[in-house]
């Protein structure tokens, strides 16, 4: 092929040369997201032959490279039982099969959108984002504001997970309308038990804005405590208090935070259940 | 600007319209209108190709990805006096109305009978999920499906 607008390195220095100096230069990972608002005159820089397609363990963790498509995370082996699975049940609530062969999990960081799976799993797993020019980005500081500015002439090589942790309660719970809807509001938690006591829990949900959200107070209100019926109340209240959710066309604030409720009581109630 | 790659079992040359352009617009303008287009945005699965044997939306999938791959439409899968066994499945089982979304379904049936020719009815609506149909109310399709499975496995194991 021998073009002018689509530039195709193989490897990370050129990679940056090529953002760097070209001004309406655009990485082009899937293209689910970019081609459907592709500005004009851009030029694009394909990241397929970077070779960073791949899944691998390290320290009981997971290291995944950013082309890696959403159809191969769920497929791999590894993957499967890493905290109980949690990666790919959220990963098969993205989309339909032929968009999953696309979408690539740095597409999915970059060109964030409120259903955004993949920066949710992040936050909730205390991930990391590695770029091309060697920084290490903390999910929750990365997810503060938007990926692609905090970024900026740079590219996401890698993502990695820490160590897995067995004795844990996971959840992941998508609401949409159809299956492959986008979600209303998505829930994922993790919780880390002693006894009937709860020793450590993160409670992360996408769908309500942008960006994924944390509960940091809903999740102290039930650290190092027994969980009771009074607690989960307090809880509930707390993140109906402090939840933020930007307009979407297709249901009321008020409706978000009703279904956000549910999918939380649903968990904690399975907690105290098994706790009697 | 040209690429070339391999299309229902043929090496060919394609001159892309512009570097953006997708691979719907481009199979459309060549001929392979069995390649239908619907909402152009990834919800309904008219548009879906096969390449390298992974259904994909070709609405979503820009053109010049496509070279020295190879690509699958329902052009090359069977002819009117030589159906494949997934279409004529389809046939029988009644799982054609209109047929808008006929491509579609029968080319994500065969990426998954391909990788698993026994599946379970979940893991058929998996397959079929982005695949939208206004006419038949998918009963038929998942019947034409278990149909077609049915036939590849017994082949596959004689
Ligand atoms: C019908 C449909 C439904 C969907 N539903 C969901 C859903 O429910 N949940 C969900 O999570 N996703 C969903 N998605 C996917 C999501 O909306 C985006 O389309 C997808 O995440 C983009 O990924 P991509 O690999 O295609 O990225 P691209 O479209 O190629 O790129 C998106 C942006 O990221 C930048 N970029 C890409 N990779 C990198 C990188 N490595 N480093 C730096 N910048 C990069 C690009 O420059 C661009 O700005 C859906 C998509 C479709 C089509
Ligand atoms: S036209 Fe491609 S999915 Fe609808
Ligand atoms: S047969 Fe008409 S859309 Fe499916």
């Amino acid at each position: 092929m021998n073009n002018s607008k689509i530039f195709s390195p193989k490897n990370l220095v050129e990679t940056i040369d090529l953002l760097t100096k070209n001004k309406k230069i655009v990485p082009i990972a899937g293209g689910t997201s970019l081609l459907l608002n592709l500005p004009k005159d851009i030029k694009l820089l394909d990241l397929q032959q970077l070779k960073l397609n791949y899944i691998r363990s390290f320290n009981n963790g997971l290291k995944i490279g950013s082309m890696t498509t959403v159809s191969d995370v769920i497929d791999s082996p590894i993957v499967k039982g890493y905290y109980n699975g949690i990666i790919k049940e959220a990963s098969r609530t993205i989309a339909a099969t032929a968009n999953r062969n696309l979408i690539t999990i740095g597409g999915n960081i970059v060109g964030i959108h409120p259903w955004s799976v993949f920066p949710g799993l992040l936050m909730l797993l205390e991930g990391k984002v590695i770029t091309a020019k060697g920084f290490v980005f903390k999910a929750e500081k990365l997810f503060s504001s938007i990926p692609k500015n905090i970024l900026g002439k740079d590219i996401i090589t890698e993502i990695q997970f820490p160590a897995d942790k067995k004795n844990v309660v996971t959840y992941w719970k998508k609401f949409s309308f159809t299956v492959t809807d986008y979600p209303i509001v998505s829930i994922g938690i993790i919780c880390e038990k002693d006894k009937e006591k709860i020793k450590k829990i993160r409670i992360v949900a996408i769908g309500l804005t942008l960006l994924p959200q944390r509960f940091v107070n809903a999740e102290k209100i039930l650290q190092d405590n027994k969980i009771d019926e009074k607690r989960i109340l307090s809880v509930v209240d707390n993140i109906v208090q402090e939840v933020k959710v930007s307009n979407d066309i297709r249901v009321s604030v008020e409706y978000k935070k009703e279904i956000l409720t549910v999918l939380i009581k649903e968990f904690l109630y399975k907690l105290l259940e098994e706790n009697k | 600007m040209k690429i070339q790659f391999v299309i229902n079992n043929q090496n060919k040359e394609f001159e892309l319209k512009s570097e953006t352009e997708i691979l719907l617009d481009l199979l459309r303008r060549y001929g392979y209108v069995s390649v239908k287009e619907g909402c152009r945005e990834g919800q309904c699965g008219a548009c879906i190709v096969l390449v390298d044997g992974k259904a994909i939306n070709s609405c979503l999938y820009p053109a010049f990805r496509a070279n020295n791959k190879t690509v699958l439409t329902l052009e090359g899968l069977g002819q009117e006096n030589g159906l494949d066994v997934i279409q004529k499945s389809f046939l029988e089982a009644g799982a054609v109305q209109c047929g808008y979304c006929t491509p579609g379904m029968i080319l994500s049936t065969k990426a998954l009978l391909d990788k698993n020719p026994s599946p379970t009815e979940d893991e058929i609506k998996v397959a079929l999920e982005g695949n939208l149909c206004r006419c038949t109310g998918y009963i038929k399709i998942l019947d034409a499906v278990k149909l077609a499975a049915k036939r590849i496995y017994k082949k596959l194991k004689v």
